[in-house]
């Protein structure tokens, strides 16, 4: 039996501003963009501003209206960044097993170490205090016997919460939840489950493994396993990441090949950017193809050299992409991993010209934004943008 | 057609043509073996288009003849007792009988037309055996399989009177081994030869100065001719790259050291490859070449051999694989590496003489 912690800080960005500002103890903050921010929309928000039904993601404009004398900041990442690192110093003089998720989030595998505290409450505790005092901010924790019940446990009682889940009470606590809880399980989702009569995770159980991957394929098991509280994954400490992936899921399925292909020079120059910006090489591309019935596929390309141009990514995934059956598609992703920091160079030019062309964009990109400059390929012929 | 050989002759045949036998060739006839009976000798002929193989051995002969038999035979053969084995065809099956051993096997029917080894005039050149070997060792295995570059997965033939060059590439690294060769009989010619069928070639080719390998150079073929045997294979048409451009001239850093102290060396680097893209850091500095792998906190290789030192110090990574490959097929004693710090291609080259030239790209560490 595993003993897995997910810490999750509370309102990260709002509570470092607090932090910095102790003025805004109390008062609604909503870090995301200026009151007058046009296109902004909200990072994080204080529970303050909670209250208002205020959530991340919502457009800043809606946000001036619900709550209209809320502290609106644009966002100090760097400042973020600093805090972030300070919180991460901690979690390894509590397991040698840490994987951070996120700025603000990570699983520590615990196995091992439950004897060195007097219960798992008290382990939660110690950490929140560290945390706190070393800090000055709150964390939420949860303690369960995998990475999916922690996180869920962790976000049982936010803000400053310790939810511990024992074997014997997984079952129970899972039951009265709605299955948008359960990981994996989006608005979408939601909708298609609601149609089937699925709202809880007790009516879920209902189903068997058979039925479930009968109407959402690979899907189903993942459901199948969740809402029994089965989570195999291991807690895996990665000083480097082992891929890079971008997917989307569509407002409406898409079967038309040419903006399909089009999604995918998206995807490929957000990949091939950040796997220049970490400055890796890679091996390995992906492409996931997840179709209107759920049904969710993968097709893997390894390649003999290692690459990190767009051309090399694109080509790939294209070439992966024509051997998939074409069936209207909710989400496509494109992932690159077997992730080196070397890379094999070529006695002939013509192998060399399509790093310099990512390169010299990169360039462009950097010192303008995201995207000054892009291939065609990643724009819709006019007939088929958005209607 | 019925004759009877030696057990040892016929297994020794067979091993020469079998890598030419068809594997589930939708051509059935060419997964078979050509068995010719004259009066005194036996042709043994396999073929699958790409390659063609043909050998003689000795036999005796009761009725002359002409089958196609069945590709087991091989593998039948060599389970059988040493001593004499008789092979007879009877009602369109085939019966080897060795002891009080008998075995009944298909034959395909001799109206089918079986690829025939064309008939061998104007040689293209003559090279004793051993060197050709030799060449073909020092080239081949920088070869890599890619079926959208047929000039990477083939060794180029460089025939131009007095001198032969055989030269491969993967776009990575280069080798060129080049010879003297008086017995150049025709024109210029550059031919491509697949790397797999000269893979079969060395596994036959006797490694012996006293054996002439001639070689004629047909439409779409190249042809090697030794002792009783015919290998013929299919050339390829593609472009090689203008590898004289990429040839490097003086090079700022230069070891040379014992070829072993450096292969061993390089069995050592290459024990945490394994995804054959660790590369290893080549650093030259007051007559030390150091040898260590990339820093890492999870695990380090690092070693130092005393070499000759003459040019600059500094430092480039390389494929270990790449070193190791080029260290295995040579007999050179010492070995020279000539190499710079600017990510230019490096050259790897027996210190004695200049016939060998094994060209590789550094690997650039972000």
């Amino acid at each position: 039996m595993s003993t897995i912690l997910h810490v999750d800080m509370d309102a990260f960005f709002a509570a470092v501003e607090i932090l910095d500002n102790p003025e805004y103890q109390g008062k609604p903050v909503i870090v995301g963009g200026r009151k007058d921010s046009k296109r902004g929309v909200v990072s994080t928000c204080s529970y303050e501003a909670r209250a208002y039904g205020v959530h991340s993601a919502m457009p800043i404009q809606q946000a001036v209206k619900l709550c209209p004398n809320a502290i609106f900041i644009p966002g100090r990442m760097r400042r973020y960044q600093e805090v972030s690192q300070k919180i991460h110093e901690i979690f390894p003089q509590f397991s040698p097993i840490v994987e951070p998720l996120s700025i603000d989030e990570a699983f520590l595998d615990m196995t091992g170490c439950e004897h060195f505290y007097k219960d798992l409450y008290d382990m939660g505790a110690i950490l929140k205090n560290r945390i706190k005092s070393e800090v000055g901010i709150t964390a939420s924790v949860g303690i369960a016997p995998n990475k999916f019940l922690a996180k869920l446990a962790s976000g049982y009682k936010k803000p400053d919460g310790l939810v511990v889940l024992k074997q014997e009470d997984v079952q129970s606590f899972l039951a009265g939840l709605p299955v948008g809880k359960l990981w994996g399980v989006g608005d979408k989702s939601q909708i298609m489950l609601r149609k089937q009569g699925i709202l809880t995770v007790k009516d879920l159980l209902q189903y068997s493994e058979e039925w479930l991957v009968s109407q959402f394929g690979n899907f189903g098991t993942h459901l199948y396993k969740l809402a029994r509280g089965i989570d195999d994954r291991k807690v895996e400490p990665s000083h480097q990441a082992k891929s890079i992936g971008q997917e989307v899921t569509f407002n409406e399925d898409y079967d038309d090949p040419e903006i399909l292909k089009t999604v995918i020079a998206q995807l490929t120059e957000k990949v091939g950017w950040r796997l220049r910006h970490g400055k890796m090489y890679a091996r390995t591309v992906t492409l996931k193809v997840r179709y209107y019935d759920f049904k969710t596929i993968t097709r893997a390309h390894t390649l003999p050299h290692a690459i990190d141009d767009d051309d090399s990514i694109y080509n790939t995934a294209i070439h992966l992409f024509n051997t998939v059956e074409l069936k209207p598609i909710r989400l496509i992703g494109v992932t690159v991993s077997n992730l080196t920091t070397s890379k094999q160079l070529f006695l002939f030019e013509t192998e060399q010209r399509n790093s310099k062309l990512s390169e010299v964009m990169d360039k462009v990109n950097n010192k303008f934004s995201k995207t000054a400059i892009t291939r065609g390929r990643t724009i819709l012929p006019q007939n088929k943008r958005e209607r | 057609m019925h004759f009877i050989c030696s057990k040892k002759d016929l297994v020794q045949g067979l091993h020469i043509i079998e890598r030419a036998i068809a594997s589930n060739d939708t051509i059935q006839i060419l997964t078979g073996i050509n068995i010719e009976a004259s009066r005194d000798e036996i042709t043994l002929t396999a073929s699958n288009l790409e390659l063609t193989i043909q050998t003689k051995i000795q036999g005796n002969t009761i009725l002359e003849g002409n089958f196609i038999c069945d590709g087991k035979l091989p593998s039948i053969i060599r389970k059988l007792p040493d001593g004499n084995v008789t092979i007879e065809v009877k009602n369109s099956k085939v019966h080897i009988t060795a002891e009080n051993i008998e075995f009944a096997i298909n034959c395909f029917n001799p109206e089918e037309e079986f690829p025939v080894v064309p008939e061998l005039i104007n040689p293209l050149a003559e090279i004793a055996s051993d060197l050709l070997t030799k060449m073909i060792k020092n080239t081949v295995f920088a070869t890599v399989n890619d079926d959208t570059r047929p000039y990477l997965s083939s060794v180029l033939f460089e025939f131009k009177k007095p001198i032969l060059k055989l030269v491969a590439t993967d776009a990575n690294r280069l080798s060129l081994y080049q010879t003297d060769l008086e017995k150049i009989y025709s024109a210029d010619v550059d031919l491509l030869v697949p790397n797999k069928n000269l893979n079969e070639l060395l596994r036959i080719l006797p490694n012996d100065k006293e054996v002439e390998v001639i070689l004629y150079h047909l439409e779409e073929q190249l042809v090697f001719k030794f002792e009783q045997t015919i290998l013929s294979t299919r050339l390829v048409n593609a472009q090689f790259p203008n590898y004289q451009a990429i040839i490097p001239s003086e090079q700022p850093i230069n070891v040379t050291l014992v070829k072993d102290a450096l292969e061993n060396a390089m069995e050592r680097a290459i024990l945490f490859d394994k995804k054959g893209t660790l590369p290893v850091i080549f650093k030259a500095e007051k007559g030390i070449l150091e040898l260590q792998t990339p820093p890492s906190d999870v695990e380090q290789y690092c070693e130092s051999i005393p070499v000759e030192h003459s040019g600059g110090d500094g430092k480039a990574a390389y494929s270990p694989k790449f070193i190791l490959e080029m260290l295995k097929a040579s007999d050179a004693e010492m070995v020279t590496f000539e190499f710079n710090s600017d990510l230019r291609q490096a050259l790897l080259r027996p210190a004695d003489h200049k016939n060998h030239l094994y060209i590789i790209m550094p690997i650039y560490i972000n």
